[in-house]
């Protein structure tokens, strides 16, 4: 600790004396969020509302290093060709001093040589694949977890919960080929009998998908539903339609796109009992943050905060902070800055251990290069049609489960 | 109704290509007017024009006492003037009848059967009647020109161009298409017949209008038009018809 | 390996959700046989068209959900009229230099600007239609949902609609005739625009009520009509350019093996992966060997 308040110090003073930053000029961040089709836009969309409400509050109160905060919006459009396009007119044509963001970890992927190469700072905020801090660039940090993360979590639930079969349809992107390889490889090693069904993501009838899995004696145990977009709250309709899950023998186990509420306008009735993933705490773990926060955005947009649009929040928030506390808009200063920070945002308290004083130790996995360790995840229930998602039953992992000791789900009743 | 087309100076190029060359003619009253000249003479490409699928690119025409060259083809159709293709042009996919009910939409004739009553008698005149329930794409080259004489027929107008009427026809109907031809005539219909058929021109026809490159270079009795020496040194180039030329009304047509 | 009665579940689902299928194909096939143009836009006047009963249905009027579809219908039947009056006359009036490229581009346009104005105006979430009906129908080894049902039904009947109003209309026969031969119907008196412009506007109108009619069962989103679009173009090859019958059987043929592909392929991670590919397996044989279609006209 005492080394790297002294690095940052040398940093600060190295990096930042030689450039007079013009006071007029507002300090840009770029944030690159899939607002429009093929993208996930329901998602990019109130990530894109989180970060206004994050650039208003800095602004508020004075912005930073006296100068006032612009967010410039990137539409990546979940096309990774656009959205290394877009990144690179982010840094080259408005000379943003860092970025945030991110949903498709495809378009994370296609433009994370461009942060290297530019040298510019980047906190991607929902990108899952491993591979976005695995690659150990230095300019790369991420809040949000990895798919192996979570896989060690998920599957951990699943095999506590008994679980002996596994029916998952599975939508071909580069997410959830990703998510399936990880999984299907535990699923094997945990000696759970599974088979998967690719499908597009935009398919609009999965029921000959489902129907096929009716046919297994006894039924699965378990149907994940890895579907994103509005296809993860169909899927849950067509399968409780035709009698599949959830029903009292098969969890429905859905993405967490079902955090959304409008998973009650589209599945109804057929979505109480459903298993979410939140990654973040759960709403009793809440601290100030959060719930000062969710509130003024529930406020305005008439839904509360679900992890991913707090990502969003976060990421740009912990972007300003470290740039506030390198004290100039330099990437090394802010890039050092990051590597040292310990602030409180609505997810928790964000850290980022392993970086360039701190190599990534033999026996810790790669992605965990300027990854926030802490970050968690959640898996709940919903027991009552129109829940929101912190009115669910968590169920795991054990030390934040609401249920009795030794049950790890909410069974439909007969 | 007495009708009227007056062509002026009408011109139509196609690039570099002048296919109608400051044409001038008219067509009064219930005349049956032939428009004759070798290949490429341009006698298609005036049709064009007239009926409104070609623009002009220079000149007048006015279809009773209208100037019409501004009107889509339905507007002129609508005003009687009718016409038929020189590559035959059938709804290929519709019945012989219904191929005959098509006009019907203009003339605003709505009942039904009536429409179909005449479409009927045309088809017998034509004799396609035991065909009327065949797709018009199984007819043969010879029967889907017939069908196409019948279309015009169904429309009803006062001013019909034939291009190439007698084309792949059998010559047994030739006579018979001949004798229709006069009947509709003389229920004050007038005619513009587009034939490399002489024996036909000069048969049915009470004037001849020969086109050459475009231009019109003859125009009158038909008698006086084939003595014409223009009208010889036009067709010189195209030998066969030169033949024709001077031996109307004794030979078959080439088209035969 | 499976039974039949897992095959006619199969099956029935096939062919209900085939109906829908095919009556938007069916508005594609018709505005391509007047037109000559590919609407590259189907896909959004199916997603307006469900966005459209829904806001009749919840916020505007509290209408009965079959009341939805209609007034979906007649306002695609008037944005499609609109729309090729502005931009589709210019190509049949001779004002467009490349007519082939700029349909593409102009309908391509549309649809890119119709599904950001509704993503903008109706924001990102996905709404979904209140049913038709509730609960469902069991026969035998198959329950289908009444939604289902009612939708596959209704489709049917605009279809059945349509082909009546083709054949025993004088405006149908005008119609058919343009398409047949543009320059012999106009020289029979037929204004070609007209039917252009009916025929544009049936065309989205179907698409319309196809889209009213999923919006209960799969919900709407801004680009809820991307893939059902690429469908109706693989239905339409299938049943043969601007054929009306080729398309009707042509959406069936392709929901009944969508679904019997994905009952029957014994690898399911194979299977199912490729369902919407199957439709395109059928496109590629079919330009292969019967490259008309199945009702098609040889050129
Ligand atoms: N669409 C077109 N584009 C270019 N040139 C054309 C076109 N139509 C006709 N032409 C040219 O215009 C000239 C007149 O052609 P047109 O078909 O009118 O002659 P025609 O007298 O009907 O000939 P034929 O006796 O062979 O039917 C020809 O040189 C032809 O090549
Ligand atoms: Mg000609």
């Amino acid at each position: 600790m005492q080394r790297n308040i002294l690095a940052l110090i040398m940093a600060l003073f190295v990096f930042c004396s030689g450039r007079a930053a013009s006071e007029e000029e507002p300090v840009r961040i770029g944030v690159v969020l899939p607002m429009s089709p093929p993208g996930a836009y329901a998602s990019g969309n109130p990530m894109w509302w989180a970060v206004q409400q994050a650039v208003d509050e800095v602004n508020a109160r004075g912005g930073i290093l006296g100068r006032e905060v612009e967010a410039v919006l990137g539409d990546t459009r979940g096309v990774p060709e656009e959205a290394r396009a877009v990144t690179e007119r982010l840094i080259t044509r408005d000379r943003v001093v860092g970025v945030v963001g991110n949903y498709h970890s495809s378009c994370a992927l296609a433009a994370l040589d461009l942060f290297r190469d530019h040298h510019v700072p980047y906190i991607a905020a929902e990108p899952w694949a491993d591979d976005v801090t695995a690659l150990g660039y230095e300019e790369v940090f991420r809040i949000s977890v990895t798919n192996s993360l979570y896989r060690d979590i998920t599957v951990d639930w699943m095999i506590s919960s008994g679980f002996e079969s596994i029916a998952a349809v599975q939508e071909i992107t580069d997410w959830g080929l990703g998510v399936n390889e990880k999984l299907t490889q535990a699923w094997n090693e945990a000696g759970i009998r599974n088979e998967t069904a690719f499908t597009d993501v935009k398919t609009e009838d999965f029921t000959g998908t489902l129907l096929r899995f009716t046919q297994w004696s006894p039924p699965p145990d378990m149907l994940f539903g890895s579907i994103t977009g509005p296809g993860a709250y169909r899927i849950i309709k067509q399968a409780y339609d035709i009698g599949l899950a959830p029903s009292p023998q098969t969890v429905f186990y859905a993405t967490n796109e079902c955090l959304h509420p409008e998973v009650w306008e589209v599945a109804g009735e057929a979505a109480r009992y459903i298993t979410v993933t939140q990654i973040g705490l759960p709403p009793f773990a809440h601290n100030m943050v959060t719930r000062q926060e969710n509130a003024r955005f529930e406020q305005e947009h008439d839904r509360t905060m679900n992890a991913t649009v707090m990502e969003a929040y976060d990421s740009f928030m912990l972007m300003c902070e470290a740039i506030e506390d390198a004290g100039c808009a330099h990437p090394d200063s802010i890039i050092r800055a990051l590597e040292n920070i310990e602030w409180k945002g609505m997810r928790g308290t964000y850290t980022f251990p392993y970086g360039t004083d701190n190599p990534v130790p033999e026996d810790q996995p790669d992605y965990m290069w300027h990854q926030w360790p802490d970050v968690t995840l959640y898996l709940f229930q919903y027991t009552e049609v129109g829940q929101s998602p912190e009115e669910g039953t968590v169920i795991w992992p054990p030390e934040w489960s609401q249920l009795p000791e030794g049950q790890y789900y909410v069974p439909v009743p007969e | 109704m007495d009708v009227e087309l007056v062509v002026q100076d009408l011109e139509k190029r196609f690039g570099g290509v002048r296919a109608v060359d400051d044409l001038s003619f008219a067509v009064r009253g219930n005349e049956l007017v032939g428009l004759i000249g070798p290949n490429g003479s341009g006698k298609t490409t005036t049709i064009d024009t007239i009926c409104g699928l070609l623009r002009p690119s220079g000149g007048r025409i006015s279809f009773q006492g209208r100037r019409v060259d501004h009107l889509p083809p339905y507007r002129r159709a609508e005003m009687g003037l009718g016409r038929t293709f020189q590559v035959t042009r059938v709804f290929r996919r519709m019945s012989v009848l219904q191929n005959l009910m098509v006009p019907a939409m203009a003339t605003g004739e709505t009942d039904r059967s009536r429409t179909e009553t005449r479409a009927e008698e045309i088809l017998e005149m034509l004799t396609l009647d035991h065909l009327g329930s065949e797709n018009a794409d199984s007819l043969s080259g010879g029967q889907r020109k017939l069908l196409e004489l019948g279309r015009v027929l169904m429309l009803d107008p006062d001013l019909i161009f034939l291009d190439e009427p007698f084309a792949g026809v059998h010559p047994r109907l030739r006579g018979q298409i001949h004798s229709y031809i006069r009947r509709v005539h003389a229920n004050g219909k007038a005619f513009v017949i587009v034939s490399h058929d002489m024996d036909s021109i000069f048969e049915l026809c009470q004037r001849v209008i020969v086109m050459n490159e475009g231009r019109k270079i003859a125009d009158g009795d038909p008698e006086a038009v084939r003595s014409e020496k223009a009208v010889i040194d036009a067709y010189l180039g195209e030998a066969s018809e030169r033949e024709q030329l001077e031996h109307v009304g004794s030979g078959e047509g080439p088209d035969a | 390996m499976y039974g039949a009665d897992y095959l006619i579940a199969q099956a029935a689902n096939g062919l209900v959700v085939g109906c829908l299928y095919a009556l938007m194909a069916v508005g594609l096939t018709l505005i391509f046989s007047v037109l000559k143009v590919i609407n590259f836009a189907h896909g959004e006047f199916y997603m307006v068209g469900g966005y459209t009963a829904y806001y009749m249905v919840t916020v505007l009027g509290g209408l009965h959900p079959l009341l939805g579809i209609f007034f979906a219908m007649i306002v695609l039947l008037g944005l499609g009229s609109l729309f090729e009056v502005a931009f589709l006359r210019p190509i049949h009036l001779g004002a467009v230099n490349r007519p082939a490229e700029y349909a593409i581009l102009i309908t391509f346009g549309l649809s890119f600007f119709l599904q950001n104005l509704v993503l903008s105006l109706a924001g990102p979430f996905p709404h979904r239609s209140p049913s038709f009906m509730s609960g469902g129908l069991t026969v035998g080894p198959v329950t289908i949902s009444a939604d289902r049902l009612i939708a596959a039904g209704l489709a049917l009947v605009l279809m059945i609609a349509l082909m009546l109003f083709i054949r025993a209309t004088w405006t149908g026969k005008a119609m058919r005739a343009v398409s047949q031969d543009r320059d012999a119907a106009a020289v029979s008196g037929i204004n070609p625009f007209k039917m252009n412009n009916i025929a544009f506007g049936i065309g989205a109108s179907l698409a319309g009520a196809s889209g009213a009619l999923i919006a209960p069962i799969f919900a709407v989103v801004p680009d809820v009509g991307v893939l059902p679009s690429l469908r109706s173009f693989v239905i339409v090859v299938l049943g043969g350019m601007g054929s009306v019958k080729g398309a009707l059987i042509g959406g069936v043929a392709i929901g009944l093996v969508e679904s019997l592909g994905a009952a029957l392929i014994p690898d399911p991670s194979r299977a199912l992966a490729y369902r919407e590919l199957y439709g395109l397996v059928i496109f590629v044989l079919v330009l292969l060997f019967r490259p008309q279609g199945l009702f098609g006209e040889k050129q």
